[in-house]
């Protein structure tokens, strides 16, 4: 296809669309001109009468768009423009949408100074939750009935209690505090979150991140946290959908925009999303895409920092394997599907999930991994000296005693990584690994400091 | 110990203190052997000290903040209430040099509602969802009033500062009375809908 430009080109075209001598010649004002090739067909350019208007509309409709609108049409193949001549179905589309988009942008921005002077006002009052009120609460949301029904059947209760900020799982007594100065909704927000860490415990997973090895530790950790904001974000949906708004409206405006929009509109587009877990993994990789992971990776490095934990899975291919079977059963839920199972594969090898982007996080991390590798390669060295035979004092400086030159020097089987196997070839070993005497003078020299 | 300076309690003494603290906590007990204790005095509370107990090892982290004398052992309660009632029960002492500290204080762990009000002294203390461009931070760091103490009044000390109430950062007018009551006097709105991390949902 290409465009003319000669304002007087005649145009020549046939009713069936095929070239003919039977011209045509248009006369009247031209916007735009054309001319057509129709493949190998000669001659080359058939052309079409062109005008004011344009040759042809554009029906072009973006599938994302068409699927959040209709996405039972989107499904059937036909075109979501298919009521483009029904007015009344048309307008009952548009009062759908506009229902729906409610959800989203139906949510003014709280004036901040009233707000503020609420919140001033309420120093003074202490308002008191009762746990029939946070049950009632609880049972507005599916995914918070169901956390709570197979909380209840391992045993945990819900108690109040002042001394948490917000609300507490605590694993050892079996029980979920919350404190009562929280209204029913915020409540139930966020004993979700606890009772999902309460689910994650009785279903194994609730693991902690440091008892792995530092990439996979940040990665759990960050899985873990962007799992528990997933469920309280269904909770806030679910009683958004049962007529309590608040706790929806407090995540839609304050700072979880991101995710609460990521959620509804899966869940708008298709009420099914909640149960299938596209609704879920929406939030979970929109968490992914914010600067959530920094805040989290530092907290966990500096836990590492800490030590407050050594490795239990020492060797690295266990550890990983133990995380993608975490990951796996971290995303089931008590009703729905499973929402990561599918995904193990992208968010092991995707750097979204495992990157840390922030450069002072990787330096530190850079760090802990270099010290454990030293600090094991240290206690793998001192392991092996113990069973080492006396070594005369002379020995420590490298300086050549009498028994170590009438005698052959002690070779040491070691099995860390730093094996000198270019020197141990020649010998009489019994395996491949073996150090050689400057290891033994190196140790010798550490051990005598 | 110096007040404001967290310190690594050890030895007998944390053993003591998670034995105080076991009898007051509501949670399950503290193990002494996974828990850490750090804790600070207080300037405006002779003899007590401000101690955090925390259970790494456990999933989730186990921790509670608590007021403790040596003999009396107060876990802190997330509310308007406990900290006036402490004042009041414990012969607060605020003076130029402590009141500041009881500011700190407060805003650590006096609660309204859902909301907290987060006390900002410098950038680094708004908790950042998203790290602010380069310029919105020279801004913001030039707009931050420091805790500063204006003048004594009538029933206390006058304090401006910095508050961040939401995502909204805010400076205020603050008066601490000598009794412990704190009392939020006017505001004006520094900058809106910043992009922090919710302190009641954590996310």
């Amino acid at each position: 296809m290409k465009l003319g430009n000669n304002k007087n080109s005649i145009i020549h075209m046939s009713t069936d669309g095929t070239h003919s001598n039977d011209t045509f010649t248009y006369k009247g004002p031209l916007a735009a001109r054309m001319a057509c090739h129709m493949g190998n067909f000669t001659p080359v350019a058939i052309c079409n009468i062109l005008g004011d208007q344009p040759l042809f509309y554009i029906d072009y409709v973006d599938q994302e768009e068409a699927d959040f609108i209709e996405p039972s049409l989107a499904e059937s193949g036909i075109p979501a423009d298919f009521f483009a001549d029904n007015i009344d179905e048309l307008r009952r589309r548009m009062a759908r949408l506009e229902s729906a988009s409610q959800h989203i942008d139906g949510y003014a921005r709280e004036n901040i100074e009233a707000a503020f002077e609420a919140a001033v006002e309420n120093l003074k009052a202490d308002p008191s939750l009762t746990l029939e009120a946070l049950e009632a609460g609880i049972a507005k949301s599916n995914i918070a009935s169901a956390l709570y029904a197979a909380a209840a059947a391992k045993g945990v209760t819900l108690c109040l209690s002042r001394q948490v900020d917000t609300a507490l799982y605590d694993r050892d007594q079996k029980c979920v505090h919350v404190n009562p100065r929280l209204p029913v909704s915020m409540a139930t927000l966020v004993v979700t979150k606890a009772l999902r860490q309460a689910w994650q415990h009785i279903s194994g997973t609730a693991i902690h991140p440091l008892h792995f090895s530092p990439e996979e530790a940040v990665l759990l950790n960050r899985i873990q946290q962007a799992d528990l904001a997933v469920c309280s974000v269904r909770a806030a949906w679910e009683m958004n959908l049962s007529g309590d708004k608040s706790a929806w409206a407090r995540i839609l405006t304050v700072s979880s925009y991101d995710l609460a929009v990521g959620f509804a509109r899966e869940a708008i587009a298709d009420f099914r999303a909640l149960n299938n877990g596209h609704a879920g993994h929406a939030a979970f990789e929109r968490w992914f895409f914010s600067g959530r992971c920094k805040d989290v990776d530092r907290k966990l490095i500096q836990s590492m920092l800490a030590d407050h934990h050594g490795l239990i899975f020492e060797n690295a291919q266990v550890s990983k394997m133990v995380t993608n079977d975490i990951i796996a059963k971290t995303g089931e839920l008590p009703q729905g599907k499973n929402y990561l199972s599918n995904l193990i594969e992208v968010i092991l090898s995707d750097p979204l999930f495992t990157e840390v982007r922030d450069r002072s996080n990787a330096n530190f991390l850079w760090f802990i991994k270099f010290e454990r590798s030293f600090r094991t390669s240290e206690e793998s060295l001192e392991h092996n000296l113990q069973g080492m035979p006396h070594i005369p004092a002379g020995a420590s400086t490298g300086a050549p005693t009498k028994e170590s030159v009438h005698e052959p020097a002690s070779v040491i089987a070691f099995t860390g990584k730093n094996i000198r196997k270019t020197k141990a070839k020649g010998r009489d070993h019994q395996g491949g690994d073996m150090a050689t005497v400057y290891y033994i003078d190196h140790f010798l020299s550490l051990s005598n400091r | 110990m110096p007040a404001g300076a967290y310190e690594k309690m050890e030895g007998s003494k944390a053993r003591k203190f998670i034995e105080r603290l076991n009898k007051a906590w509501s949670g399950s007990p503290f193990e002494e052997a996974r828990t850490v204790v750090h804790a600070r005095s207080l300037s405006f509370a002779k003899g007590w000290v401000l101690a955090e107990a925390s259970d790494a090892m456990a999933m989730p982290e186990k921790k509670c903040v608590a007021l403790d004398d040596g003999k009396t052992c107060m876990p802190i309660e997330y509310g308007p209430d406990f900290i006036p009632k402490f004042a009041s029960n414990q012969n607060l002492y605020l003076s130029h040099e402590t009141a500041t500290d009881y500011l700190r204080f407060w805003f650590e762990y006096a609660r309204s509602g859902t909301e907290r009000f987060v006390l900002v002294e410098n950038l680094e203390d708004i908790p950042w969802r998203e790290e602010p461009t380069p310029q919105a931070r020279k801004s913001l760091t030039k707009s931050i009033i420091p805790l500063t103490l204006v003048s004594p009044s009538d029933r206390g000390f006058l304090f401006k500062a910095t508050l961040l109430f939401r995502d909204t950062l805010m400076a205020s007018t603050l008066e601490v009375e000598s009794a412990g009551r704190v009392a939020l006097k006017d505001k004006s709105v520094i900058a809106e809908s910043l992009t922090v991390t919710d302190s009641l949902t954590g996310f």
